[in-house]
């Protein structure tokens, strides 16, 4: 299993992103400053470092220097609260692989985890799969079991959302936010609605009681997509 | 009413060089006249009183006035003058005789008198029964003073006009330079903004008078520029001191959600608090936004946005969204603007969720996006109630939310017109809130196209 260090120097961040990480079935090492960061990826080798800019002794930029002085391409994801555009572009001259600003949703962390572990073993990553569904994200087209059509935009954007971690469960609010870039209260169910259509377009109502749908709906809270067995 | 204050200062400084020529002439024409007068009598007197008046004799008065020959100096009544008449004059009643106390060898009276077109001054002094006289004939040196003083016209008239130009000139250098500091000034506080209160080095000026002026222009300058960047950092700290906390609320939250069982009301608890920390979360981002606006830092990725096409799928989500509003368009094909998509994004939602939150039942959105030669204009219009006029200024207010909506019925934070306006600003356009008097209101995002970033 891919082997993941953590810097960070807030405990109860790092706390809760080792879970996080470990929920996935990652192997976590946290570090709390810059040096013994750099100690202990002089030591053993990683599959993804997730470093943090603001860190005691050695900064976060200063440590990702260091690293790519010496080679070592190991890929990186800059964690920061600062989310201007030049703290971003900064870390990406010294050679950050992504940049994600605090407050993430973790499985927004874990996703952009998934996908530069996936870019580092070379795979097809315009494909996604959970299951027996499939969605292609050039072509926005959906495959599942025995249909096979394109999906519009906001559905893609929905599905693909859900797809990206099987398993977690998504509050309408979240959803609306990520998929339709709404932030306020609509006092409406786009979100159903839209999950609905979604629905309706796959599922073959004939065979609809052998095929169980893979998106779920959560009492009170949201919508997730079942984990394949 | 304004004057002009160069104008007052030109008619000014002529008032005073007109009243400097009319002094000096009352000035020197009294002096001369009485220095002259006092002169001769003195001169006679002293004549007259040491005895020694012989014909001819001559007088030195002045060396400006030259010599002048007293004529005709006789003892009278016998060999007063040549001219026999005057003797007789002299004896007349009718010349008025004034005592000259400024001697001590006995009375000696004065008299200034006119005779055949000539001046006389005469002195008189007892001798005996009898009278020694002696006349001075003033009309020559009054052809002298004349011509002077004629002499001095021809030069004061012909100099005049230089004078009063060079006045007039010295006004209009003097003035400029006041005005020019004032207008230095003017275009410095006129252009100062919260953006650019740096601190260049302070004006200056030849005069020490206004130094201290400039000097405590800039001093202020230098102040206001800390106390806001003060609280624009405290604005900027603040938010992100926020983000740490917030970041760890919303992993255990997540967390929550995640371990607890599908469905139960543990697990609805935890999405709940999510969803109340993404609002925080939400708030905080706008908050740090303004006060990189306000701090001048707000900066911006322009990239080529097609605004008809996000404006086309925002109308198509309301149709989802609002199924109770008639949702309507006009929107121009193809409107590409170069800009931070993004921030963009943010306020045409924020438009958009002010017409849902101040429409009324089964009322309408209407979406509007037109661009022509000069401006590109984003316009989104929905009917309203109870919506006061001053609205176009009080929405801009940060954390105003219209008159009645402090209840939780209308949810929003009240900053995101303001946002509005520093997107807008920072895209070099502006925004503009009309309410109509059949309580449409109308929210208008106006972009002049030859300042697009």
């Amino acid at each position: 299993m891919a082997r993941i260090l953590l810097v960070e120097d807030e405990l109860k961040i790092a706390n809760f992103l080792s879970q996080g990480l470990h929920g996935e079935g990652y192997e976590v090492s946290h570090e709390i400053d810059g040096l013994s960061a750099l100690q202990s990826i002089y030591k053993k080798t990683f599959d993804l470092i997730l470093l943090d800019v603001m860190l005691p002794g050695k900064s976060g930029y200063e440590v990702l220097q260091s690293l790519r002085s010496e080679e070592i391409k190991t890929p990186v994801i800059m964690i920061s609260a600062k989310s201007e555009l030049s703290d971003k572009l900064l870390g990406f001259e010294y050679g950050a692989d992504d940049y994600l600003t605090k407050p993430f949703f973790m499985e927004e962390l874990l996703a952009r985890c998934k996908a530069l572990l996936q870019r580092n073993i070379n795979t097809n990553n315009d494909v996604l799969t959970v299951g027996a569904l499939s969605l292609d994200r050039v072509t926005r087209r959906v495959n599942w079991q025995d249909k096979s059509l394109v999906l519009s935009q906001r559905e893609f954007t929905l599905l693909e959302y859900l797809m990206r971690s099987p398993g977690n469960v998504f509050t309408r609010q979240q959803i609306m936010q990520f998929v339709w870039g709404i932030d306020f209260n609509t006092q409406t169910n786009i979100v159903d609605v839209c999950i609905q259509r979604i629905r309706k377009k796959l599922v073959n109502t004939e065979k609809s009681e052998t095929n169980e749908f893979p998106i779920q709906s959560i009492r009170g809270i949201g919508y997730k997509i079942q984990k394949p067995e | 009413m304004y004057t002009s204050f160069r104008f007052h200062l030109i008619v000014c400084f002529s008032l005073c060089l007109g009243a400097y020529l009319i002094a000096n002439r009352i000035s020197s024409e009294y002096l001369v006249d009485h220095f002259l007068k006092e002169k001769v009598t003195e001169e006679l007197f002293k004549q007259i009183n040491d005895g020694n008046l012989e014909d001819e004799s001559s007088l030195v008065i002045s060396d400006f006035f030259g010599t002048i020959t007293p004529k005709s100096i006789k003892k009278c009544p016998e060999k007063i003058i040549n001219k026999t008449s005057f003797c007789l004059q002299v004896k007349d009643p009718e010349i008025k005789w004034e005592p000259l106390n400024n001697g001590t060898a006995g009375s000696v009276d004065y008299s200034a008198h006119t005779f055949n077109n000539t001046s006389w001054h005469l002195l008189r002094k007892k001798k005996s029964s009898d009278f020694d006289y002696v006349g001075l004939d003033f009309s020559e040196s009054e052809r002298i003073l004349n011509q002077t003083w004629e002499i001095r016209n021809f030069v004061i008239l012909r100099i005049f006009p230089f004078m009063f130009v060079l006045v007039a000139f010295i006004a209009f250098l003097i003035s400029n330079h006041i005005i020019k500091i004032i207008n230095g000034i003017n275009s410095v506080i006129s252009k100062t903004d919260i953006v650019n209160l740096s601190s260049d080095a302070p004006e200056k000026t030849r005069f020490k008078e206004f130094q201290p002026f400039l000097d405590a222009f800039f001093e202020l300058k230098v102040r206001l520029k800390t106390s806001f960047e003060q609280a624009s950092r405290f604005s900027s700290d603040a938010s992100h001191e926020l983000k740490t906390p917030l970041t760890i609320l919303r992993g255990y939250a997540e967390m929550g959600i995640k371990t607890s069982k599908d469905g139960s009301n543990q697990q609805i608890q935890f999405s709940l608090m999510a969803e109340e920390i993404n609002r925080l979360i939400n708030i905080t981002e706008k908050l740090l936004v303004l006060a990189r606006a306000d701090a001048g830092r707000l900066q911006i990725t322009p990239t080529q946005v097609n605004l008809s096409d996000m404006l086309e799928l925002l109308v198509s989500d309301a149709e989802t969204i609002n199924a109770d509003l008639r949702i309507s368009s006009n929107i121009q094909k193809g409107v590409i603007f170069e800009c931070d998509e993004q921030l963009i994004h943010q306020l045409v939602y924020n438009f958009y969720s002010n017409a849902i939150k101040f429409n009324i039942v089964d009322g309408w959105i209407h979406f509007k996006l037109s661009q022509d030669e000069d401006y590109l204009r984003l316009e989104i219009i929905n009917p309203s109630q109870n919506v006061t006029a001053d609205l176009a200024e009080k929405g801009f207010e940060r954390f105003y939310r219209g008159e009645e909506s402090h209840n939780s019925a209308v949810e929003g934070n009240g900053l995101g017109l303001s946002l509005c306006k520093e997107i807008a600003k920072i895209h070099g356009g502006s925004i503009n809130l009309t309410v109509s008097s059949t309580q449409h209101v109308s929210a208008t995002f106006l972009i002049p196209l030859s300042s697009t970033v």
